[in-house]
């Protein structure tokens, strides 16, 4: 959730600058592949030493240019306004100017607004004579512009990407990365690989799996309803740790099991397959019929003791659903 | 020439106004209804005629076309025969206006709850009550452009203007976007399909918005604001160039509400382009009615009224720059499908029509009834409860958007998506669904402060049907040496109508008829995609009557993550015989164009019977009424007929073997179901829906396992 939120500040600027940011969402992508800071990546090489300093140099200098402009503005508004009042008239100072020509326009004030009257008079309502604000007027003019530029940009010369072609390398990006995961052997599970495991950890993660993914169809109990039974001895797509793991990762589109490979990582398959090995032969509330073939449970290689721990947990569950007032009897 | 005297019908005005009260207030509890179902599904109180999916389109329809609808006849009554000076052209024609858009909205009160909806979003209502729309608004179009010829005012002021445009617009898209084929008295097929009908959708959809509930209200805050405040309007310039730019831009922007789908990319792009260009424009009106107040703001400090108006023009302006913001592609793709989407709309909703409607009433009715305000306290207490309700309803709604979003996007370090199910992105949002409901209560508790004050008001004053008043009668214009242009078409009604109306038809000339033309060069040539059987034909008519397109799209977006998610993206040749077309707007539960084959049939049962035994904290609403209801089988071949008539190519002859066929498909879906132990019928509505939905998304599947 963390990243979500640290996401939701970063949709803030995609919004403001909207179409600059077009590319935002992969260049955060990217930045999940190398964490390293832009600065720190720089450092690493000479010549990104030297584009450093010649970057902090350049912003000083503009900095600089800043102050000497609004130096030199300030000496040429006292120059002005000098000229102006030795005229007999008070010159407006630059940032009125700028104002009324950029962003207000000559407003009068509130007072003297009866000359902007014009002689318009509908049911007492007056209109008056100013223009468009010139803000307004050149927000007008930019977003025509932004117009005439997207268009073309994005139908005729392909400068902002075609929908098809942001997909396509949607794909081929999320395919670099996964030859990179099996580089790295992070993805190295597959059917052939997958291990039988009877360990007590593997077994309630892969029951964790289970309540959450698998038994609003095959039950909690694993006696089936939607999907097949899975505490019966009948199996349809394999019965060991290869066919089930096959089972849940491809899934069998046709009769409506999903395939999993999406939803969860390999180690969560094989564990998730494990436990459903570990259903056969527990007691169902409400088991469905058997559907596939008869294929009786190979003899644990681990021997008795293992079936007698099984049994006795049988038991134990047995136990915990009995109501409680016959519990107490015991 | 003699001074000339009549009479003002504020009869008319008055009944307009308890209207837009009563049915605000209607409208708006349905939308608190709706908020509750979306965190309690079981607020449908167990009942198919007040579930989500039924009534949402009430609430819609009730708050568009009653609150909103009543208010724009009642500002516009009063305001035009004030502007126009004279009494309104025809008093018959007034109040078969009013009457016949009460029954209109009484006909909506009771068709969509019992399922009868076109599907088409905010043109829910089917044929005969579509007919009823555009006779009764062609009533007060006459109504209007008679009262225009018959006035004492030589020029026609801005906000006459915006009436002209709304009603010329609205009367345009209602018409083209209505075209179907009925096939019983209550049902009808549209005219168009797939992307051609998704395309009218969306030009008639945002230009509702545009022309129902942007253009009228600006024209009323043209007249009720300078009075409120008692200012000059600050730039009649600014009025001509806001005016002509936003209803010829307006038109084109539609296609923004289909970007990233399977809609060409060139009418994608115009529908940015011209969203974009919209942002002057629009904000026109904000800047001309904000410094209108130039002068009067110590004014708004006290007086309610103001307020409500100042808050009105500031949400319109905040909404029609966000609106551009979602037409950019980049923002789009986060917030399409989202409560983004839903919070904008209601900002314009509560905000700008709403409180201006409020003060709007506040100003009027105490005139009308020769009183003052009862409470100005009152009055300030609902700006308030307003204001708060509009705070919690939309912040809440952004929050859970982007949460959501980012939610559906997101892909772990494994490759994989990170919320893989659906339902746990829709739970995490669920407290953002209770502060929003919270906030529709402020908001609709602020309505009742309302309804007590001006009830108060007017039970103080004593009401002046008939107003006097007098104004010299129209002379003959003798010729002026210099006019403004502009202003001398301000004084020929008619003309300046036919140039309003060649404004708005262009955008639309442009951008739907190339699409029509496309159609058989782009569009069909999907070979695998074949027509629905009768029973899948039966079942998607289910799924329209149930309103299942309010939470569910129909369209998956080429984004990684939504092809990891959904499947394949969709892709425009798959629709071609969609009538009509089902893509949606939201998602509150996950999109379904892939889920045919998906699961299993006894799944789907279950999961429609009982949401949460397959999903569990599931805030779908169960829908037993589809097992214990059955479909009409004998009403199925109409049906297919009607399909052959829009062109959809099942063979001669083909509607005498539909039952038959349907039968035999339905009763193959029963043994699956009882393969898994659950016992149905072949006519069952239930069946029909599964077998709809298996059906759904599957052409194209085969195609794409055959070329791997």
């Amino acid at each position: 959730m963390n990243n979500i939120l640290k996401r939701m500040l970063l949709v803030l600027p995609i919004f403001l600058i909207g179409s600059v940011g077009l590319y935002a969402q992969t260049e955060e992508a990217v930045e999940i592949l190398e964490p390293k800071s832009m600065i720190a990546t720089l450092m690493e090489s000479e010549q990104g030493r030297l584009l450093l300093i010649i970057g902090a140099l350049v912003i000083v200098l503009i900095l600089l240019m800043v102050v000497l402009t609004s130096l030199m503005l300030k000496t040429a508004n006292i120059i002005l306004n000098k000229k102006a009042v030795e005229k007999g008239v008070e010159r407006p100072s630059f940032f009125e100017q700028f104002k009324q020509k950029w962003v207000t326009g000559k407003l009068k004030p509130v007072e003297e607004q009866g000359d902007m009257m014009l002689d318009h008079n509908y049911d007492g309502i007056r209109e008056m004579d100013y223009g468009m604000p010139p803000w307004l007027k050149y927000v007008f003019i930019g977003t025509f512009l932004f117009a005439v530029f997207y268009v073309p940009a994005y139908l005729i010369f392909d400068i902002i990407p075609n929908q098809t072609t942001e997909y396509e390398a949607q794909i081929e990006e999320a395919a670099l990365r996964a030859e990179v995961r099996a580089k790295a052997g992070l993805m190295s599970i597959t059917a052939e690989t997958a291990k039988l495991e009877t360990d007590e950890a593997v077994i309630a993660a892969g029951k964790q799996i289970y309540m959450a993914n698998c038994a609003v169809c095959h039950a909690a109990d694993g006696g089936g309803g939607v999907g097949p039974n899975l505490t019966d001895e009948y199996w349809i797509h394999g019965e060991d740790i290869k066919g089930v793991f096959t089972t849940v990762y491809e899934g069998v589109p046709a009769k409506g099991m999903i395939p999993w490979k999406g939803n969860l990582n390999p180690k969560q398959i094989q564990d998730v397959s494990n436990y459903v090995l570990s259903l056969v032969g527990r007691p169902a509330a409400a088991p469905k019929e058997p559907q596939g073939e008869l294929k009786p449970r190979q003899v644990n290689p681990q021997g008795e003791e293992e079936k007698v721990e099984k049994a006795e947990e049988r038991i134990d569950e047995a136990v915990e659903k009995l109501p409680d007032s016959l519990q107490e009897n015991e | 020439m003699g001074i000339e005297k009549f009479h003002y019908d504020n009869k008319v005005v008055k009944y307009f106004s308890i209207a837009t009260v009563v049915w605000g207030a209607i409208g708006m509890l349905v939308g608190l209804l709706v908020a509750t179902q979306l965190f309690l599904p079981e607020a449908n109180l167990g009942s198919q005629y007040t579930t989500y999916g039924r009534i949402r389109p009430l609430h819609t329809n009730a708050v568009i076309f009653a609150f909103v609808g009543n208010a724009i006849f009642a500002g516009v009554y009063y305001s035009m025969q004030r502007l126009l000076k004279t009494r309104m052209f025809n008093d018959t024609l007034s109040w078969i206006n009013f009457w016949g858009w009460q029954l209109i909205i009484v006909a909506a009160v009771i068709t969509l709850p019992m399922g009868f909806t076109s599907s088409k979003e905010y043109a829910e209502l089917e044929w005969p009550i579509d007919i009823a729309i555009a006779l009764i608004w062609v009533v007060f179009g006459i109504n209007m452009i008679g009262t225009i010829l018959r006035r004492r005012e030589r020029h026609m002021y801005v906000a006459i203007w915006f009436y002209i445009a709304s009603f010329v617009t609205v009367a345009v898209l209602h018409i083209v976007n209505s075209f179907a084929l009925p096939v019983s008295f209550m049902k009808s097929y549209s005219a168009f399909a797939g992307v051609q009908d998704a395309l009218v959708q969306w030009w008639y959809g945002h230009n509702a918005v545009a022309f129902f509930l942007t253009t009228p209200y600006l024209g009323l805050m043209y007249y009720f604001l300078p009075k409120a405040a008692n200012r000059p309007i600050y730039s009649y310039k600014l009025s001509i160039v806001h005016f002509w730019a936003l209803i010829f831009l307006y038109i084109w922007a539609g296609p923004h509400h289909l970007l990233y789908t399977s809609l060409p990319e060139w009418a994608q792009a115009l529908g940015t382009a011209f969203s974009i260009m919209l942002i002057a424009p629009s904000w026109g009106g904000m800047v001309n009615g904000l410094l209108t107040l130039r002068g009067a703001w110590d004014k708004v400090r006290e007086d309610a009224i103001l307020k409500f108006m100042v808050v009105a023009i500031t949400a319109y302006g905040m909404a029609v720059f966000e609106g551009p913001m979602l037409s950019l592609k980049n923002v789009s793709a986060i917030a399409h499908y989202t409560d983004w989407i839903v919070a904008h709309v209601h900002i314009g909703a509560l905000g700008w029509n709403g409180f201006l409607t409020f003060g709007m009433l506040y100003w009027m009715i105490p005139k009308m009834w020769q009183t003052k305000l009862f409470s100005n306290k009152l009055a300030n207490t609902h700006f308030w409860l307003g204001t708060l309700g509009i705070l919690f309803y939309a912040l809440p709604m952004y929050v859970s958007a982007i949460t959501q979003s980012l939610m559906w996007k997101e892909f772990t370090a494994d490759g994989l998506l990170a919320y893989p199910n659906f339902l746990s992105t829709t739970l995490q949002i669920i407290p953002m669904y209770m502060l929003r409901a919270f906030g529709g209560l402020l908001y609709l508790s602020g309505v009742f402060v309302m309804v007590y004050n001006l009830m108060k008001t007017a039970k103080q004053g004593t009401f002046l049907a008939n107003e006097a008043a007098e104004a010299p009668a129209l002379e003959k214009i003798q010729s002026k040496a210099k006019e403004y242009w502009h202003h001398v078409w301000e004084r020929k009604p008619i003309f300046f109508t036919i140039l309003t109306t060649v404004a708005i038809l262009l955008g639309g000339i442009f951008e739907l008829i190339p699409s029509f033309l496309l159609k058989n060069k782009d569009v069909t040539s999907i070979a695998s995609v074949q027509p629905y059987t009768p029973l899948e034909l039966e079942g998607r008519d289910i799924y329209i009557s149930e309103g299942c397109v309010g939470c569910h799209s129909q369209m998956i977006r080429p984004f990684r993550d939504e092809t990891e998610r959904y499947g394949e993206y969709s892709k425009a040749g798959e629709f071609v015989y969609d009538h009509p077309f089902l893509w949606g707007s939201k998602r509150t539960g996950p999109d379904l164009h892939r889920i045919g084959e998906k699961y299993p049939d006894s799944w789907h049962f279950n999961h429609m019977y009982d949401p949460r035994s397959m999903a569990p904290g599931s805030i779908m609403p169960p829908y037993p009424w589809l097992i214990s209801e059955t479909y009409d089988l004998a009403g199925i071949p109409a049906k297919i007929r009607v399909m052959q008539k829009l062109g959809v190519p099942y063979p001669e002859g083909f509607d005498e073997e539909a039952e038959a066929n349907a039968l035999a498909q339905a009763k193959g879906i029963v043994s699956n179901l009882k393969a898994d132990g659950i016992e149905s019928l072949p006519e069952q509505k239930i069946v029909a829906l599964i077998a709809y939905l298996q059906r759904m998304g599957t052409d194209i599947k085969m195609e794409v396992s055959e070329n791997k």
